[in-house]
């Protein structure tokens, strides 16, 4: 699975990181705090338009079938192992040591149901910081919030060369294997002891590696005093503004307990009427207000 | 006239080493020199390179006598990110070098650490980049690109900052034919334009018509140029009739578009034959499918009578021994003695006269030393008696000539011709035209006839 940043040349994918970042907190104190399916549906479907509009759609996709996944475990653990709730659906009449009798519930489906969308939001939000931002100008964005550079610069060259890292263990295992080296066969154990040459070798390169990359790191004159940086992702007013909304919709929607559900022992009673689909409309509002934002003059990236 | 570079009896010995990298050399160079610097491997060049933008001694500590300066700054005293706004540096492997994740990235790391200011650097970045012909790939993450378009990058994120010294280390290694005639083409209009250029390189031949000197370093400093040897003479055996390998219309393809489509090919005993093409021809696609890396997607190879299909990697080595390109990628062991062991060992082979394997490389005096200290020339020929010492029928070497001087490519060529006799056979990738000449039969790969026809039509 692709976890990368997409590059894309679109507005999205410009406004400056450290406003996302501040958007991706809101929203998730919002997805942790609100247990009402309907507060929860809305914000997943601002997120699936989000990505729709950063162009980001088919990766959002293949990220959300996986945790369509992970919600089927969850679901299924929660009817297992809650045995909680009024309405029961299934009794098996065997008494689990820790979790209890071992019953299904209505009521712990629904939760499952529930928590299964808080965790599709969560990742959702997520998923789109990654997909919209990249990571160097995420790292540039950490050092102008006054990071020490040097540390930060270390993570995105780690990064880097991780995916070399990854690259080189596949061609000394080939290269090893070609010498007559056999790591299929044999006890757990024996096969273990049988990596060791492409270990050794991958750990030696990647010292040998890091001497010679630091080497033509000072030969272009890294460590200088006075360094600038040529991609600077601005921080304009308007997007800072619009970046804090969600948060500040996660403050009042706390003081005032809006979108929080019961789910045991009965289920609370979820209507739909028109305070409440205001209430819904405003969050919609607020979530996407950020990414709906024309492109100023200032904006670029 | 003041010398841009001027170094007077410069001694120099690595941390820990008693023997002098560098023995009293002696050099200087003009503003406006094309340089290029030759030698055995071991023989000091790239030490002496190290110490026109400082890295010697200012990154490798170490002892130093004598004198040198470049630019008029005293190399001593300076360190090498101020030497840098003068001397760009370019190493061997691109891979090495590019830091972010993105050409134009790359090419504003350097501007960034010298604190230029943003506004400017949007044209010196299209500048450069339309200089060294890589406009079109700008947008492109550094993962997306082939060895040759890194080692232009390497090279145009150095030249973006504007020295007046290029070194460039053995920039060719990791390069096919095409891309290092690019790259010595613009090495040529750069200095023409006035740059002072000083490249160590083996892989001469693109090199020597636009050079105004040679510098010959042998031991730690410079000397004579090596007596001209006379042309190698082969004397070909007749090859058998049975082929020890049958590629027999294979396809394969890493994603959608096949990189061998309905491929034939065939060796025989005694054979020494050359493969050649450019890069992603499928050279070395091909050359992992006679050892069974790599099982063909249509099609068939058999292995002395032994479809690969029906065997893994460790039963394949028995008959074929398979060299890859970084001789880093096999060094493990504690000795060079039980690395050359390595292979028999694991094919339950016992009696095996490694001294003989490593005196055949030159290798013997250091039998008993940790492989990574070797050079990187000395390596290779490590990696080389550590394939041979397994005996298998069939060689296939991917590049065994990179990073040798010459002298060392005869000394190879003649032990792979030794090799190839009394039913063995030998496979070489090469880029260099000079080695595939010595071969039998030269094999290239990634011309499709039909698209050439289809171009000579229109």
């Amino acid at each position: 699975m692709d976890f990368s940043y997409k590059r894309k040349d679109h507005r999205i994918h410009r406004i400056s990181p450290i406003a996302k970042l501040v958007w991706v907190l809101g929203v998730a104190l919002m997805a942790l705090f609100v247990s009402n399916p309907l507060y929860l549906g809305v914000l997943l479907f601002c997120s699936f338009f989000i990505a729709v509009m950063s162009k980001v759609t088919k990766s959002w996709a293949a990220y959300m079938r996986f945790a369509l996944f992970l919600s089927a475990i969850l679901i299924i653990l929660n009817i297992v192992l809650s045995p909680h709730g009024e309405t029961v659906l299934l009794d098996s009449g065997i008494e689990l040591p820790l979790f209890g009798p071992l019953r299904m519930t209505a009521e712990a489906l629904i939760f499952g149901a529930v928590m299964s969308l808080r965790i599709m939001l969560l990742l959702s939000v997520f998923s789109l910081l990654n997909f919209t931002t990249h990571p160097d100008d995420l790292l540039a964005s950490l050092v102008k919030l006054k990071l020490p550079y040097k540390s930060v610069f270390l993570t995105s060259l780690a990064s880097r060369f991780s995916q070399l890292l990854h690259s080189d263990a596949k061609a000394i295992k080939e290269a090893q294997m070609s010498r007559g080296l056999e790591l299929e066969k044999g006890s757990r154990l024996k096969r273990l002891r049988a990596h060791i040459p492409v270990f050794i070798p991958l750990l030696s390169n990647s010292l040998e590696r890091s001497l010679t990359v630091a080497e033509a790191m000072e030969a272009r004159a890294f460590g200088r005093k006075g360094r600038t940086f040529f991609k600077d992702c601005p921080t304009t007013l308007p997007q800072v503004v619009l970046s804090f909304v969600p948060l500040l919709m996660f403050i009042f929607i706390a003081l005032s307990g809006l979108g929080v559900l019961q789910f045991y022992p009965q289920v609370g009673h979820i209507s739909l009427d028109s305070a409440e689909a205001l209430t819904l409309s405003l969050i919609a509002g607020g979530t996407l207000a950020l990414f709906l934002k024309p492109d100023g003059k200032d904006d670029r990236c | 006239m003041d010398k841009i570079i001027e170094i007077k009896g410069l001694s120099f010995s690595y941390d820990g080493y008693d023997k002098h990298s560098l023995a009293g050399v002696d050099l200087a160079v003009d503003k406006g020199d094309f340089v290029l610097l030759s030698g055995a491997s071991g023989s000091g060049k790239t030490t002496l390179l190290r110490c026109i933008n400082g890295m010697v001694p200012h990154f490798y500590g170490g002892k130093i006598s004598g004198s040198a300066r470049v630019c008029g700054m005293d190399v001593l005293s300076t360190p090498t990110k101020e030497l840098a706004a003068k001397v760009g540096f370019v190493f061997q492997d691109p891979e090495d070098q590019l830091v972010t994740g993105d050409v134009e990235r790359e090419l504003a790391f350097g501007l960034e650490n010298m604190g230029v200011h943003p506004g400017e650097m949007g044209q010196r970045i299209s500048a450069v980049a339309g200089q060294v012909g890589i406009s079109h790939l700008r947008n492109r993450p550094t993962s997306a690109l082939s060895g040759g378009e890194k080692q232009k990058l390497a090279i145009a994120s150095v030249l973006i900052l504007e020295p007046e010294i290029l070194i460039l280390d053995e920039p060719f290694s990791q390069v096919d034919h095409m891309d290092a005639q690019d790259i010595a083409t613009l090495l040529a209009d750069l200095n023409r334009a006035g740059m002072t250029i000083i490249v160590s390189e083996h892989r001469d031949d693109l090199l020597v018509r636009h050079t105004h000197r040679r510098v010959f370093m042998s031991h730690g400093s410079i000397s004579s140029p090596p007596m001209d040897q006379p042309p190698l003479e082969l004397e070909r055996p007749i090859a058998g009739l049975h082929p020890v390998i049958k590629v027999a219309g294979i396809t394969f393809a890493y994603g959608a578009r096949p990189i061998l489509e309905d491929f034939d090919f065939q060796l025989f005993p005694n054979e020494f034959v050359a493969l050649m093409g450019p890069n992603g021809s499928g050279k070395t696609t091909l050359a992992k499918h006679l050892n069974g890396l790599l099982k063909p997607q249509a099609g068939s190879v058999q292995v002395c009578g032994l479809d690969t299909r029906d065997a893994s990697v460790a039963e394949l080595s028995r008959y074929v021994g398979y060299m890859p390109q970084n001789p880093n990628e096999l060094l493990f062991e504690d000795t060079v003695l039980e690395e050359v062991l390595f292979y028999p060992h694991n094919l339950g082979i016992a009696d095996v006269d490694a001294d003989k394997i490593l005196a055949s490389f030159g290798l013997l005096h250091y039998k008993d030393r940790y492989p990574r200290a070797l050079s990187g020339g000395e390596r290779q020929r490590l990696a080389m008696a550590s394939i041979v010492s397994g005996s298998p029928r069939v060689l296939v070497l991917d590049e065994p000539t990179r990073g040798l001087d010459h002298g060392r490519r005869i000394e190879l060529v003649k032990a792979l011709d030794a090799y190839r006799r009394n039913g063995s056979a030998v496979l070489i990738i090469t880029h260099d035209p000079h080695l595939a000449a010595l071969a039998d039969r030269v094999v290239e790969m990634g011309y499709d006839l039909d698209e050439l026809e289809k171009d000579e039509a229109e």
